[in-house]
């Protein structure tokens, strides 16, 4: 599904040059859970955001099914993550001045779904994730583990097949953190891709691969005794 | 010690963000300095006349008529015999003083080989430089207009004629259609001020006047001004004059009116409606209303800017405010602070706006035809006004944004959780609203201003005012009827001229000559005033009147000197049923000797500008008016050069007028002149508009660039999840469009009202168009789109890894 030749990052400041990502070649399989792991600056969540296409390389070749997405312009970029691709940050990245049900409906807005079709589907993924009866609040009226599975109902919520997660743990407590990776993983064995970067041994073992980055270079990568639907 | 302290913040805030600190000070001062400009402007205007330590009680004795208790003339002159008789007979009048100014103000003035026409001559009483206190530089101001054959002039006239030598006790000649006087020099006055409604050049001795004009009553060819014991007599003054003029109305003419008199104070002359027989063109006081809202507008403009930028910024300086709170700072010391920044911010901008008003006045002066300085703010009580505006206004954008900021709690500013308040966001949606409200409505003015100016121009005037040269009517000299008639045939002999003709008043130039008229089938007898244009028999034909009736002169019919031809608005004036019914009619005209027969009825046509309505008109021959000024000689041309027929013109004028100066006019260019004061005006809203949406748009820009910067995470988020360009474009320039529709929905009804008000000062005006409201609008629309845009671009390309990054 996803394969990367050589991708390179550089962040380009007044007076230093970062190498945030060197060469780095991988691939991933449809319906595989990855895990990118490795400690703070790495350039695990520079490689996501070029995987999720949010940021684009300053070398190296990008394919999606076979596609090439270094050479998209940025309006094609929008059109193709658009019910392809689904985010879930750390932060959540909630907009705080939507309820939680308009923040869910926003990737259908943007696909320009039917409004019926779009409250039918986004209180069917709400019911999902178990916070349906939240629909009508705001995100900062919600605890983090809340505002956690609304991100996960926005990102899936236009049924995309793959999501990628920076962290989805990193600000919750042990036990919303175990909560949302069975929600995760729950939503691979549907058949969803999942890339997750993440610190925590933890949220690795759920992956079906582990890929760990140092320096922005792959030096290891462990397999998990999963099995792939 | 705190001062400093708060010295140092203010500069360093000022320096930390250089740019935006260069927008806010930048549009203060360009705020300021057009307002300060425009009210110098006003305030100039309102202290006309104010130079005269009397003013308050020195009123111009203005002549009006009443016909069955309704005003049938209204005039800015009176007649010699008014003010004498008031000073006889009515208790309030302490003094007076008159000058006969309409009585040839214009004549040829020679000093040896120099020979000038000269304008704004008058024939001023002894008392004169007693009553009024114009400066009199050389010369006994008591004795220097005693006596006939007298003259006082002013230094620049002296500068002219006698280049450095000392004026006093020479004698000039002046020329004119009735003759010639020799006048010794005995004094010299100060050119008279800019803002004095009258503004002579030379003013001669009132008793060169003919003796039976000192107590005549039928002409109204004299400024009359009383000095009254008290200013509210004024009233008193004005009632009793229509019983005792009573006893003056010795001739027939006129007997069936009431005289009156208005009494208007010398320092209202100036803004007060243009009348008949104004010596001045007057200033117009909705226009100076219209402009003070103008320069209001601009500066809430300006202060508002600096208050929204102050508040949008304050998110970056909540921190340093949570500090100083929680070191101890009150609440009081939070909003002193701010109040001298404001205080630093706007005396800044002050210093600038004083430098760019510096370099404007002269253009501004030249625009305007003013004497503006910085002089007026002292003269006049503006300087404190802008001193108590400056004070409010450094008051309110200071104390505004430091009560926002002091109220809130200082750990919440720590922590950088602070949001604006609901209130503190809607004060400032309202603030732009008000500011677009002012922009759009100065637009729209602007636009009304340009279509009035414009319709004016282009309007239909019924009368032909182009391919005219007008030359000036030489003073008297001998055998003056036969040269004239000779130069008249060789002007008409030259190949690239139709027609000439002699005239007492030409389009554009107001016709100052009224007789009182009878119909001769009216047994009731009324006598009406009306005016009387004579000219020669080609003046009908070579300015294109149109006949609806009858026929113009013509010289093969010989009896024409016992005819009249009459306008559409003289023959519903004087009751004929129409223009046919009017024809073979004869009237009873004042002088003449017999009844005059109309033989024409012409289409009405626009004598003056558009601004004054259609008058009742009357054309007579000169023949039997003998005693009117004849003033013009209108040439008319074809397939000419101007130059040339100027040059070949002279040539002519010089062999048979050679001690009368050749001047002449383009009659186009002439009448354009009447609009010069609109333009005037059109322009200095335009300007003044631009500069308003040039500040309103600096505001939004920084707006629009702190909205963005709140907004990047939202931005980021909304493009991961599929957001086009167009869609993050209008979600962030959504809350500004509709301000906008506000600002539109309040700001096109008010202009619509104020300039529905200014449009009633014409007579014709033009009808409201669509595109007076579309235009701004959309002009409006698009700056604010272009300046969204800008903005926003910036958040809207990045990658949106990029914005998310931005926490």
């Amino acid at each position: 599904m996803i394969k990367t030749e050589k991708l390179s990052m550089l962040f380009t400041t007044e007076d230093v040059q970062t190498k945030a990502l060197n060469e780095v070649s991988l691939e991933i399989k449809k319906g595989e859970f990855v895990a990118i792991m490795g400690p703070s600056g790495c350039g695990k969540s520079t490689l996501l955001n070029i995987l999720g296409t949010l940021d684009s390389s300053t070398s190296g070749k990008y394919y999606f099914e076979g596609k090439e997405i270094d050479k998209m312009s940025e309006s094609q970029l929008t059109s193709f993550r658009k019910g392809n691709i689904g985010f879930v940050f750390q932060n959540f990245n909630l907009i705080d001045e939507l309820t939680v049900f308009e923040n869910v409906e926003l990737p259908l807005v943007y696909l320009n779904g039917k409004k019926a079709d779009r409250k039918k589907k986004v209180m069917e993924v709400l019911d999902r994730m178990n916070i349906a009866h939240r629909a009508g609040h705001f995100p900062q009226q919600l605890s983090g583990g809340q505002q956690q599975r609304v991100a996960i109902a926005r990102a899936v919520v236009t049924d995309c097949n793959l999501i990628l997660a920076d962290e989805p743990t990193g600000n919750l407590d042990s036990t919303n953190g175990v909560e949302v990776m069975e929600l995760l993983s729950e939503l691979n064995r549907q058949g969803t891709t999942i890339v997750i970067v993440t610190h925590s041994q933890r949220d690795a073992k759920y992956a079906h691969r582990v890929i760990h980055l140092l320096d922005g270079k792959i030096v290891s990568e462990d397999r998990n005794n999963i099995s792939i639907k | 010690m705190i001062i400093s302290n708060y010295w140092n913040s203010a500069l360093r805030s000022l320096t930390k963000k250089k740019g935006f600190s260069a927008i806010n000070i930048l549009g203060l001062a360009i705020g300021m300095a057009a307002a300060l400009l425009i009210l110098t402007y006003v305030a100039f205007e309102y202290s006309y006349d104010h130079m005269h330590s009397r003013a308050d009680r020195i009123f111009r004795v203005e002549a009006r008529f009443f016909e069955n208790g309704e005003m049938t003339d209204n005039w800015a002159s009176s007649s010699a015999g008014y003010a004498t008789a008031m000073k006889r007979n009515l208790a309030g009048v302490e003094d007076y003083t008159r000058v006969g100014s309409q009585y040839y103000p214009e004549q040829i003035v020679k000093y040896n080989e120099l020979l000038y026409r000269e304008t704004n001559i008058g024939y001023a009483e002894k008392n004169y430089f007693n009553f009024f206190d114009f400066e009199l530089l050389k010369g006994d101001k008591n004795t220097c207009l005693d006596g006939p054959k007298k003259v006082v002039i002013t230094e620049r006239i002296a500068r002219k004629y006698f280049k450095g030598a000392d004026p006093i006790g020479k004698i000039l000649i002046f020329r004119s259609n009735i003759g010639e006087e020799a006048c010794e020099v005995t004094g010299i006055m100060k050119d008279m001020p800019v803002n004095s409604h009258v503004r002579y050049s030379m003013l001669i001795s009132y008793e060169t006047l003919p003796k039976w004009m000192d107590e005549y009553w039928y002409r109204h060819e004299v400024y009359s001004y009383v000095l009254l014991k008290s200013a509210d007599m004024k009233k008193q003054v004005e009632d009793a004059f229509p019983a005792m003029a009573e006893k003056y109305k010795t001739e027939e003419a006129l007997k069936n009116k009431t005289w009156a008199i208005q009494l208007t104070n010398l320092k209202e002359i100036h803004l007060n409606p243009q009348k008949a027989y104004e010596p001045e063109t007057k200033g117009n006081r909705s226009s100076m209303l219209v402009l003070i809202c103008t320069a209001l507008a601009i500066l809430c403009i300006a202060w508002i800017n600096y208050i929204n930028m102050t508040v949008a910024r304050s998110m970056e300086r909540a921190k340093e405010i949570g500090i100083r709170r929680a070191s101890g700072a009150s609440r009081r010391q939070i909003v002193t602070q701010f109040l001298f920044e404001s205080l630093v911010t706007n005396g800044i901008a002050f210093i600038l706006a004083l430098g760019l008003m510096e370099a404007l006045m002269p253009a501004f002066n030249n625009l305007t035809s003013r004497d503006l300085g910085f002089s007026v703010w002292v003269t006049t009580s503006l300087g404190w006004m802008l001193l108590l505006i400056f004070a409010l206004g450094v008051f309110l954008s200071g104390f505004y944004p430091a009560t926002i900021l002091s109220g809130i709690k200082p750990i919440k500013m720590l922590k950088g959780k602070f949001t604006h308040t609901k209130n503190a966001t809607l004060t400032r949606k309202v603030l732009v609203v008000l500011q677009y409200t002012a922009s759009l409505a100065l637009l729209c003015g602007t636009l009304i201003v340009y279509a009035q100016l414009q319709y004016m121009r282009q309007a239909s005037l019924g009368v032909r005012v182009d391919q005219t040269l007008v030359l000036k009517f030489p003073a008297h000299c001998e055998d003056m009827a036969t040269k004239l008639t000779a130069m008249k045939r060789e002007l008409k002999a030259l190949p690239s001229v139709k027609n000439v003709t002699v005239s007492g008043a030409v389009p554009g130039t107001e016709v100052t000559d009224f007789l009182s008229i009878v119909r001769l089938s009216d047994v009731t007898k009324q006598t009406r005033l009306l005016e009387m244009l004579n000219s020669d028999v080609y003046y009908l034909d070579a300015y294109d009147l149109e006949f609806v009736a009858g026929r113009g002169f013509a010289e093969d019919f010989g009896g024409d000197v016992y005819n009249i031809v009459l306008n559409e608005t003289a023959v519903r004036t004087l009751g004929f049923a129409s223009p046919e019914a009017a024809l073979g009619e004869r009237l009873s005209v004042e002088t003449v000797d017999q009844p005059m027969q109309i033989i024409g009825v012409v289409k009405d046509y626009h004598q003056q500008s558009l601004n004054k309505g259609y008058t009742p008109l009357l054309f007579a021959l000169h023949d039997k008016l003998s005693w009117m000024k004849q003033r013009y000689i209108s040439v008319v041309m074809e397939n000419a050069n101007p130059r040339e027929l100027v040059k070949q013109s002279e040539e002519i004028w010089n062999r048979y007028f050679p001690d009368s100066s050749f001047d002449y006019f383009f009659l186009d260019q002439f009448f354009d002149q009447q609009y010069r004061q609109d333009e005037v005006f059109g322009l200095i809203v335009a300007l003044f508009a631009i500069l308003a949406i040039f500040i309103s748009c600096m505001g939004l820009w920084v707006l629009v660039m702190f909205s963005c910067s709140t907004r990047v995470r939202e931005m980021g988020i909304r493009k991961v999840l599929g957001a086009s360009k167009i869609q993050l474009f209008y979600e962030l320039g959504r809350e500004f469009f509709i301000l906008i529709g506000v600002a539109v929905v309040i700001a096109l009804p008010l202009s619509w009202w104020v300039m529905d008000g200014w449009l009633d000062h014409y007579s014709f005006r033009t009808d409201w168009k669509a595109w007076f409201f579309l235009v701004p609008v959309i002009l409006l629309c698009v700056i604010s789109l272009l300046t969204i845009g800008w903005q926003t671009a910036k958040t809207i390309l990045s990658k949106p890894a990029r914005s998310l990054r931005y926490e």
